[in-house]
């Protein structure tokens, strides 16, 4: 059970925007009023029938931000779920067999630590075809350092504490403690790392899409920002075609974050007798 | 006027997701130089009334009574002025020395703290003051102590520093909120002497939170006795050892191991509802059926404060 | 039971400290003792003195530096897996702070189960068990849906106990079980621990560093003094 102590202005907005984005992402045909590969007359400004104009190829860009929604956030979260499910499994095993194993599996993660991902992601995408789950490959495989260690740690202190010792007496199997006893028990500090993960997957891909690298035609935020630079969007003045998008990034991340601290603030409670 | 501290009609409610009684309807008072102990177990509601005594109780909690010391209701003072008060003329002794003392400062450097935060004297001559009182406490090498840290002293010895620390400054009342507790019993000699020393020779009144019956018989001079968030028997401490008169005093005093052992049947009654009537009736062996039903007072009889309708 | 005495032979124990692990430390010193089936050894001393250690070791949680520790005439290092499965479920340890003797984020019905379904109990059986084995400790139904945190230290205690009680050890470690709880609790759980051990047929290994607890429910007693073992023999 999760208990959210810290409900307030903060945790609230951040549900309410990240539930914005959600929606968007989950409903895109509902919202947007066109499907974002349907061509109209290129550069329009915005006016009634085409709320933020249209790109450069004649695409209705609002449509095109609601889409874009769905491309974002399935890359943030699943980056995210990669990399915690990751590093819960080494920092569980590293902090609860200790010697050997811990020594091992640290090591890697220093080793992982140093590879640099974003130049990684260019020259696999050199190599092999870029696509969405090629980029959500490589940033979940890649993150995972942090929250290895910070499980690990948890795990070195609740392995250590008498209902564990007890499981163990009484001959419970090591990954029935782990997943049973242990993990319930430092799963809170992993919720606001996850959070976190997913908004460094998703700036992590903006920048890459803005760049040019990655998969142009994933329709993502990131990927609009890079088209409307490099097609003439800045140099026309049109803010309506690179103001969004970024906004939409900013939001999203912002929100995701939120959240993020919200969990943070859940303790493990204290009382006074 | 005598009397250092009186709480009248204290009542402490927690309102979390459950309304919590604590406290009811607590009166006591303690007079210049006197040791008052409030003995109990777990939830009956003694800690709570140190806290509410300090002004250190959460935001869910709700006060109703009196608290004065001194001849100023505590309760309604500012938080600058309880600020002033706190260490210079009520201070706290908490039980687990190493939850109070800064493993990262010396011993020396906190025993003389109060000085700094009261703004009373420089560092140099607080240090030496700090000297002196560890002296006094019996560390005849005092300039090795001052420079230790927590970490290289027993738990005994940093429950007397701690000690030292929160009464430097000579404060007319101290609470010492189990400060046994933990303890081997070769470290509770060491407590109890520093807070009878502290007794003796400045005249402290102290008001000692335990559920530890030995140390309350040696340090106090009255004694008064909780269940439930209530008093339920007050006396002077020899009278009370030697005649305990409430059904729970008796029995409390059965389960110590000098007298076999004997359990009091039942729990204690949940804070959330207390039981109409007497609140011990339940694991009451005496009683009728007035015990179940109407609440008894706190009476004089025979020496001693009884809330027992049997008592009497 | 038909299970035969725990023994400890000359265990001795030492453990690496210092920065880099380099210097010994001692905490155990040729100490020999023995449990016999129903009956309990009260071991003393003062805290850090190595007690807990000696039951850990003896409970087969950690290994000693030297020194055997036999149920019945096998050594438990020496056991085969079958053998040291049936010696792991019937020595059991009951380990000091009840609070932290239950998972938190389980109630007392979820750590209850845990156990049922390490024993393999039909399903059909749990609930019955479950409630035999409240009653036997003291608790009731309606604490099934509470957290620890929502439960008195003496109500901890009677659940750690009940399920120790569920796997039927024929021994247990108690290390400090009743040291954290008020005075009137503490007699209730030492009553309910005799009940036990006579209904049951139950060795307790009972450590504490409090002497009238030890000598109110030992057989036998001993005192932990600088890591060696003084039984009451030795020092008549």
């Amino acid at each position: 059970m999760i208990h959210f102590e810290r409900q307030g202005l903060l945790w609230y907005s951040g549900i309410f925007l990240l539930g914005i984005f959600i929606v968007m992402a989950i409903f895109p045909s509902q919202i947007a009023p066109y499907d974002p590969g349907e061509r109209f007359m290129p550069y329009e400004e915005p006016e009634s029938g085409h709320l933020l104009g249209t790109n450069d190829i004649g695409n209705d860009i609002f449509s095109e931000l609601v889409s874009g929604a769905r491309i974002s956030l399935i890359i943030g979260f699943a980056s995210a779920i990669l990399t915690t499910i990751i590093g819960l499994a080494i920092g569980l095993t590293a902090g609860y067999f200790r010697g050997l194993a811990d020594e091992v599996l640290m090591g890697l993660t220093d080793v992982v630590l140093i590879i640099p991902k974003i130049p990684l992601i260019i020259v696999l995408a050199a190599f092999l075809r870029p696509g969405l789950w090629l980029l959500v490959l490589v940033l979940g495989v890649f993150s995972w350092e942090s929250i290895a260690r910070v499980v690990r740690s948890k795990t070195l202190q609740v392995r250590e504490m008498g209902f564990v010792k007890s499981a163990e007496c009484m001959g419970f199997g090591s990954l029935h403690i782990m997943i049973s006893e242990i993990i319930p028990n430092i799963i809170y500090v992993v919720t606001p790392k996850f959070m976190l993960a997913t908004a460094a997957a998703m700036i992590s891909e903006a920048s890459l899409s803005f760049l040019g690298l990655g998969d142009p035609s994933m329709g993502s935020w990131g990927n609009m920002l890079s088209f409307a630079f490099s097609r003439g969007g800045f140099v026309r003045d049109m803010w309506w075609w690179y103001l969004p998008p970024g906004l939409c990034i900013t939001l999203c991340v912002i929100s995701i974050t939120v959240i993020g601290f919200a969990f943070e603030g859940e303790d493990e409670g204290v009382r006074i007798e | 006027m005598n009397m250092v501290l009186e709480v009248s009609n204290l009542s402490v409610l927690f309102h979390g997701s459950e309304l919590t009684h604590a406290v009811h309807e607590v009166s006591f008072g303690i007079e210049k130089g006197e040791v008052l102990a409030l003995v109990g177990e777990t939830g009956c509601g003694k800690s709570v009334i140190a806290h509410a005594i300090m002004s250190l109780l959460p935001s869910e909690a709700e006060v109703r009574g009196e608290i004065m010391f001194r001849s100023r209701d505590l309760l309604r003072l500012s938080e600058k002025e309880l600020s002033a008060i706190r260490g210079r003329e009520l201070a706290i002794v908490f039980q687990n020395p190493s939850l109070a003392l800064n493993p990262v400062h010396t011993i020396g450097r906190q025993v003389a703290e109060p000085f700094a935060v009261h703004r009373i004297m420089g560092r140099k001559e607080a240090s030496g003051r700090a000297a002196r009182a560890l002296e006094r406490m019996g560390f005849s090498s005092s300039e090795d102590y001052m420079g230790m840290y927590p970490s290289q002293c027993s738990g005994g010895m940093n429950q007397r520093f701690v000690i030292a620390a929160s009464t430097i400054l000579n404060p007319p009342l101290v609470i010492a909120d189990e400060p046994t507790k933990g303890l081997d019993s070769s470290l509770v000699d060491g407590v109890c002497n520093e807070l009878q020393r502290l007794v003796h020779e400045n005249n402290t009144s102290l008001l000692l939170i335990t559920h530890d019956l030995a140390v309350a018989r040696r340090l106090s001079d009255r004694i008064a006795v909780m269940y439930s968030g209530e008093i339920i028997e007050m006396a002077d401490t020899e009278a009370f050892f030697e005649n305990p008169l409430h059904p729970y005093s008796r029995g409390l005093l059965m389960s110590l191991p000098e007298n076999g052992f004997v359990p009091i049947p039942g729990t204690s009654p949940s804070p959330v509802s207390p039981p109409p009537g007497c609140r011990f009736q339940p694991r009451c062996t005496e009683g009728n059926r007035e015990c179940a039903e109407r609440h008894p007072d706190l009476l004089f009889t025979r020496d001693h404060y009884v809330r027992c309708f049997f008592c009497h | 039971m038909f299970f035969l005495s725990l023994r400890a032979e000359n265990i001795t124990k030492e453990y690496r400290t210092g920065l880099f692990l380099g210097q010994q430390r001692r905490v155990l010193s040729e100490v020999s003792l023995e449990i016999r089936p129903g009956e309990t050894f009260g071991l003393m001393g003062p805290s850090g003195a190595g007690k807990s250690t000696l039951g850990r070791v003896i409970a087969g949680l950690e290994a000693p530096t030297s020194g055997k520790v036999l149920s019945g005439e096998i050594e438990i290092s020496c056991m085969g897996r079958e053998a040291y499965r049936t010696f792991r479920r019937k020595v059991q340890v009951m380990f000091q702070d009840p609070t932290g003797a239950l998972n938190p984020r389980k109630t007392v019905s979820e750590s209850v189960r845990d156990v049922l379904s390490l024993l393999r109990t039909p399903v059909h059986q749990i609930h019955s068990e479950m409630k035999n084995m409240l009653e036997t400790v003291g608790l009731s139904e309606e604490q099934l849906m509470r957290y620890p945190s929502q439960l008195s230290g003496g109500e901890n205690q009677r659940l750690a106990l009940g399920r120790i009680l569920l796997l039927k050890p024929s021994y247990i470690i108690l290390d400090e079980p009743t040291s954290a709880l008020d005075v009137s609790v503490q007699a209730q759980i030492l009553h309910l621990l005799k009940d036990l051990q006579a209904s049951e047929d139950i060795g307790y290994l009972f450590i504490s560093h409090d002497e009238s607890v030890v000598r109110y429910m030992s057989d036998n007693v001993g005192e932990i003094l600088d890591g060696r073992l003084v039984t009451e023999d030795d020092s008549s």
